[in-house]
């Protein structure tokens, strides 16, 4: 039974991005990534899997039920963490927790196991009044709240967005613990290299539609560089060097997207004069301009 | 239930402050009441201080000031009426404009709950405080007569006028709850609520001062509680009653049926 199946679906709402064409299959076990730059339909999606909205056409299936018809009992099998998360202002976290277990008719005693063990693994502290708490705790309270009843399958909406970067690799071990005891992870990012490192397999959203959906085994073969380098003298050429995707100059000044071996790149760099030369990660909407949107395959 | 528990709790404190206020408010005017001078040339002055319409309106022909019900329905169960009317609609208005504007929505609806016992819920908390709320201001109201009305009075005329208010405030309570469908920020659904008992009333209060816009008379929640009517008719007016009720009932199924296709989208 796959864990996901969304086929064909439409959503147009208001003055919001919709989705326009989406199909994609998530099965059972897997750790799945759903990337796409911001506003390409990720939060659109996730929220007609947990009937927040209504599909304007098509349909989709969780846990192998009807997403509209049988929500409910999809939700008593689901975490869910929402792109940006409110709490009640009276609550502390541990009373927010707790309320949120009683939906799910946790036991006290296992609730407050679970509690600890789950605030533990995320240095969370429990008694703080939920208004109180930073952005980056706000994000691990909906963590919690997401695998505190232990769902079959967590749907994760941008998790890492304002977690620092030990969190960020604490969060991807506890949901590897999660994956290896059988849920199901879906999670939308607009990071690549998080989707590189945790999934099997990823799904590219871009406006409203998918425009790829491959085994990350693929991807990560890819080494996306984003190159900018400035010469110490104006007149230097372009490289040409195989995986660069794109290269553009203004005066000393060059920019490149490149995806290939780093030695090969630095080897060429070698023969010529520089100023400075920096890299770094590009974003996603760098890399599909210049590398889905022009149709090559990953090398 | 977890929803209920929840609200009940989450409006405990609002319910008591307002609760206190009102109850005490009607405690105060019948101490006020006990010092008064109702001699009949005392009381015929004060009448004679209202022109026609107001005293028309405010149903001083009708009424007899220097009884302690008659006084109590000529200065003090307005308020209660009114103030009452207020907190039911900020409630009613609140309790879902809140889970919207504080994003809380997603948490809720996220949960294994469906959206109809999610207002089930919330509906059955707002129709719980609203009892409370009448409750309490009854108990004050009769402590209140008790110790201030020596000599006597119609406890049925007084338990008449202390059930009466709660059908106009559940009918404000759910306009209010179908007005946060349409305005989700709660300062306005607020002022929506406020604005809406208000306005009714003001409406209401005009219509029996003029002629002329007198069909305008069954728009205000508050004429089908008149005190004037429950006191001088000696009835309830179980017709005025249905027809508050409908309108609740009415409301609420009306947001009902919106919230269930509802895209929450916050």
């Amino acid at each position: 039974m796959a864990a996901i199946e969304i086929e064909k679906l439409k959503k147009y709402y208001g003055k919001s991005h919709g989705v326009e064409d989406i199909t994609l299959q998530v099965e059972d076990g897997e750790v799945f990534g759903f990337i796409g730059p911001n506003g390409a339909g990720k939060t659109t999606t996730i929220r007609v899997l947990l009937n927040l909205i209504y599909p304007t056409s098509g349909q989709a299936r969780v846990l192998g039920l009807d997403a509209v018809a049988e929500s409910r009992k999809i939700r008593a099998e689901v975490g869910y963490l929402p792109a940006e998360v409110g709490y009640y202002d009276d609550m502390r976290v541990r009373q927010l927790l707790e309320y949120s277990a009683g939906f799910y008719g946790m036991e006290p005693a296992e609730t407050r196991r679970r509690i600890s063990e789950l605030a533990g693994a995320f240095e969370l502290d429990v008694s703080r009044r939920t208004q109180d708490l930073s952005t980056g705790n706000r994000r691990k309270v909906g963590v919690v709240l997401a695998m505190l009843h232990r769902p079959k399958l967590l749907i994760l909406d941008e998790p890492t967005g304002g977690l620092d970067p030990l969190m960020q690799a604490r969060l991807f071990e506890v949901l590897g613990e999660e994956n290896a005891r059988g849920t199901t992870v879906f999670f939308s990012s607009h990071v690549l290299s998080e989707v590189q490192r945790f999934c099997n397999r990823v799904a590219i959203i871009k406006e409203g539609r998918i425009i790829k959906t491959e085994e990350v085994s693929a991807l990560r073969a890819a080494q996306f560089q984003k190159v900018r380098i400035t010469y110490a003298s104006g007149g230097e050429g372009p490289l040409s060097l195989p995986g660069i995707l794109h290269q553009e100059s203004s005066g000393q000044r060059w920019d490149l997207i490149y995806n290939g071996d780093v030695n090969a790149l630095v080897r060429a760099l070698g023969e010529r004069k520089l100023q400075s030369l920096a890299l770094e990660e590009p974003t996603l909407e760098e890399i599909f301009l210049h590398y889905y949107e022009t149709g090559r395959e990953p090398a | 239930m977890n929803i209920l528990r929840r609200e009940l709790r989450a409006g405990l404190r609002l319910l008591l402050i307002w609760g206190l206020i009102i109850g005490g408010y009607n405690a105060m005017m019948m101490g006020i009441y006990r010092g008064f001078d109702f001699s009949p040339e005392r009381v015929a002055e004060l009448i004679a201080l209202y022109p026609e319409a107001m005293a028309r309106a405010f149903g001083v022909d009708r009424l007899n000031l220097a009884e302690p019900v008659g006084f109590y329905a000529m200065g003090v169960y307005l308020m209660v009426v009114l103030f009452g009317g207020i907190f039911a609609a900020l409630l009613g208005s609140g309790i879902l404009a809140k889970e919207e504007e504080e994003r809380t929505v997603e948490f809720l609806l996220a949960k294994p709950v469906s959206r109809v016992s999610m207002l089930w819920q919330k509906a059955v908390a707002l129709v719980i405080s609203l009892a409370a709320l009448n409750a309490g201001v009854t108990a004050c109201t009769f402590a209140a007569f008790a110790v201030f009305v020596p000599g006597g009075y119609p406890v049925d005329v007084l338990l008449r006028l202390a059930v009466a208010p709660f059908f106009a405030h559940l009918a404000f309570a759910s306009i209010g709850f179908l007005s946060a469908l349409f305005f989700t920020k709660r300062r306005t659904v607020y002022a929506v609520g406020t604005g809406v008992t208000m306005g009714t009333y003001f409406v209401g209060l005009m219509s029996l001062m003029s002629e002329k816009l007198a069909p305008l008379r069954w728009i205000a929640p508050t004429r089908y509680v008149e005190a004037v009517e429950i006191v001088a008719d000696g009835s309830l007016h179980p017709s005025h009653l249905a027809v508050l009720t409908a309108v609740s009932v009415l409301a609420f199924g009306v947001t009902f049926a919106l919230y269930r296709r509802r895209d929450i989208t916050v």
